[in-house]
């Protein structure tokens, strides 16, 4: 309990007295501090009588929606409170948002409860700009007493918690059409025997095999010699090439397609260091390469290219408007052979319409003009063709350009090298892409056309990387449509 | 945060708050004047309970309850028994005084100490243990 000012002004009176009584030798004034003092003690009872009656009555909550948010976004707060009987006493509740919330002031966190008030609501909105697990603290109550003498404050109500989740990918879908894949990243297969740690099978002994590569208890077990052969260990060189140009930066903000490229990108780091491959890194602008890590292996590398990865954004330039975005189906993928193809086709044919296109089809020169002025293409070009030996290639980028996605990945293949492509579908990022699942299906329908175009080239790998649950939501819809029509059919 | 009055009375009562101790304080003031030989104990007993039943007025304007005006009575009573009971024991006057006030200090920390543990804010150790 706190005392007021005014509290001490009366108790001065009543020393005034007191002092009196014994300087001027008058017990009479001892008589008037006493009564002052009776009435002061009276005026507590009757507060603190008070004070316990409304708090036994009273009921302070408050709650949080939504209860899970990403950074900076805004949760609203209501603060209610409910006095079963009522109570002569005035009295303040303010809420009590964690210290890093912004943006309510304390007017907004407070009610002001008159005397006979039973109920009382408040709403405000707050945002959180570090993510974490956030807990409120209870409600101060804030009570006076009647006179202005004595006032208390306590801490009552409900404490909820906030879940304000860092604005990262989350729901990472690696997969192909839709379903994940189970296979962790950089595991490779040599795919032929040889001395290392893993056991591979039992063979039995022939002429020539070293004595020292008899496995004993199994000769003993089987009455024959027989050798044990082991999966053989191999280095392999991996090269990372991530696009970050200007159209890798769509998507809200840190959910774009390069944050989710660059999730797996991270995770094929970890593997490659579990297994002690070389690795290098080369990232591509929108003027070309921005970046080079020649492939080594070693923990200093690979700290060096994670600190890379996580530092690299995408290249601010003229951003592309949202309703001109290339995507699969408008940049139709035309190669030279479907070109030398279709000028056969025409070239037998005498109507106006062959006679008019033929010409356009005869020159592929245009085309492999616009192919090398790529900057993906261009990168890989000089990059990957002077590494010696096999190297596995892994391209992280998006179908903006999808033509000149397929003839990088060709030309990354390079003699027998194998290459794993992780495409961000654009659907999946662009604001209001999922506006109508309808157009989004068909247009991830052409994305998983593309994708699958590009896996169907030998030694090649393609995946598509995204938010599993925007790509549920895309999938499921077309379901339900799908589930519909046959329905209404019967 | 000061109570809403029930009535234009309790209002006016209200709004005068320190009134009540202060006007206590100055008609005791006032009893100085009179010389000493003259005040009688009927005099003032009268002055005393005339200011007790101002002040126990007010209370119940506050809306006191019985059982919070009898313990004011009885508070009153206590104190001034005490004041009595002091200077029978010491013809020291100040020594009257201090017994006064060192009464009313451990009342006033003692209902404290009582609100403290009826709300809940002392920490016993029970969940502890």
């Amino acid at each position: 309990m706190r005392v007021t000012r005014r509290f001490w002004t009366v108790v001065g009176v009543g020393a005034v007295l007191v002092g009196g009584a014994v300087l001027f030798a008058r017990p009479v004034l001892l008589d008037g501090a006493a009564v002052i003092g009776a009435w002061l003690l009276a005026t507590q009872a009757l507060f603190i009588g008070r004070l316990a009656r409304l708090d036994d009555g009273l009921s302070i909550d408050q709650s949080v929606q939504p209860q899970r948010v990403p950074t900076d976004v805004n949760v609203q707060v209501t603060l209610s409170v409910t006095v079963d009987q009522e109570s002569p006493l005035a009295f303040r509740v303010e809420s009590n948002p964690p210290v890093t919330a912004v943006g309510s002031t304390q007017a907004d966190r407070t009610l002001d409860i008159t005397p006979r008030t039973r109920e009382a609501t408040a709403n405000y909105l707050l945002q959180m700009p570090t993510a974490g697990a956030f807990t409120f603290d209870p409600a101060t109550v804030t009570i006076g007493d009647s006179a202005g003498l004595f006032s208390e404050t306590i801490d009552r109500g409900s404490t909820p918690t906030v879940e304000i989740q860092p604005r990262a990918p989350r729901h990472i879908h690696v997969g192909e059409g839709g379903q994940a894949v189970a296979t962790a990243f950089g595991e490779h297969e040599v795919g032929r025997l040889g001395t290392g740690l893993e056991p591979a099978e039992l063979r039995e002994y022939q002429a020539g095999d070293a004595a020292r590569r008899i496995d004993w208890k199994a000769t003993a077990r089987l009455g024959h010699p027989f050798v044990r052969e082991f999966e053989a260990e191999t280095d392999r060189t991996t090269a990372l090439v991530v696009d970050h140009r200007t159209p890798l930066g769509h998507g809200p903000a840190g959910e774009t397609k390069l944050d989710y490229l660059r999730e797996v990108a991270l995770a094929f780091i970890a593997s490659t260091q579990e297994l002690d491959d070389p690795l290098g890194l080369y990232t591509v602008g929108d003027d070309g390469l921005t970046g080079r890590e020649q492939p080594e292996a070693g923990p200093q590398q690979y700290a060096t290219i994670r600190t890379r990865l996580q530092t690299l954004r995408p290249i601010t330039g003229e951003r592309v408007p949202d309703g001109e975005t290339a995507t699969a189906a408008d940049t139709t993928f035309r190669s030279p052979g479907d070109a030398r193809r279709a000028a056969d086709r025409l070239a037998t044919q005498d109507d106006a319409f062959s006679t008019t296109l033929h010409p356009y089809f005869e020159t592929t020169s245009p085309y492999i003009e616009r192919i090398k002025g790529d900057p993906l293409f261009r990168a890989v070009e000089v990059t990957l063709t002077r590494i010696r030996g096999p190297v596995w290639t892994v391209i992280l980028t998006d179908d903006t350009n999808p033509a000149e996605c397929r003839e990088t990945v060709k030309l990354a293949r390079r003699g027998e090298d194998q290459v794993l492509v992780f495409l961000a579908p654009s659907v999946l990022f662009e604001p209001g892409g999922l506006g109508d699942l309808e157009q989004a299906y068909d247009r991830y329908r052409e994305f998983e056309e593309f994708r699958r175009d590009l896996a169907q080239l030998e030694r090649v790998s393609a995946l598509e990387v995204g938010p599993g649950d925007r790509l549920e939501a895309v999938l499921s819809s077309h379901r339900n449509r799908r589930q519909e029509r046959r329905t209404s059919y019967r | 945060m000061i109570d809403t009055p029930t009535s234009p009375v309790g209002a006016a009562l209200d709004r005068r708050v320190l009134a009540y101790p202060a006007t206590v304080a100055v008609v005791h003031v006032g009893i100085l004047l009179a010389p000493t030989p003259g005040l009688s104990a009927r005099v003032i007993a009268v002055v005393t309970g005339g200011s007790a039943l101002a002040l126990a007025w007010w209370l119940r304007t506050q809306g006191a309850s019985s059982v919070v005006l009898v313990a004011y009575a009885g508070t009153v009573g206590g104190l001034a028994g005490l004041t009595v009971g002091a200077l029978r024991v010491s013809d020291r006057l100040w020594v009257a005084a201090l017994t006064v006030v060192l009464a009313f200090l451990t009342l006033t920390y003692g209902l404290h100490r009582y609100e403290l543990v009826r709300l809940g804010l002392v920490d016993t150790g029970v969940a502890d243990r």
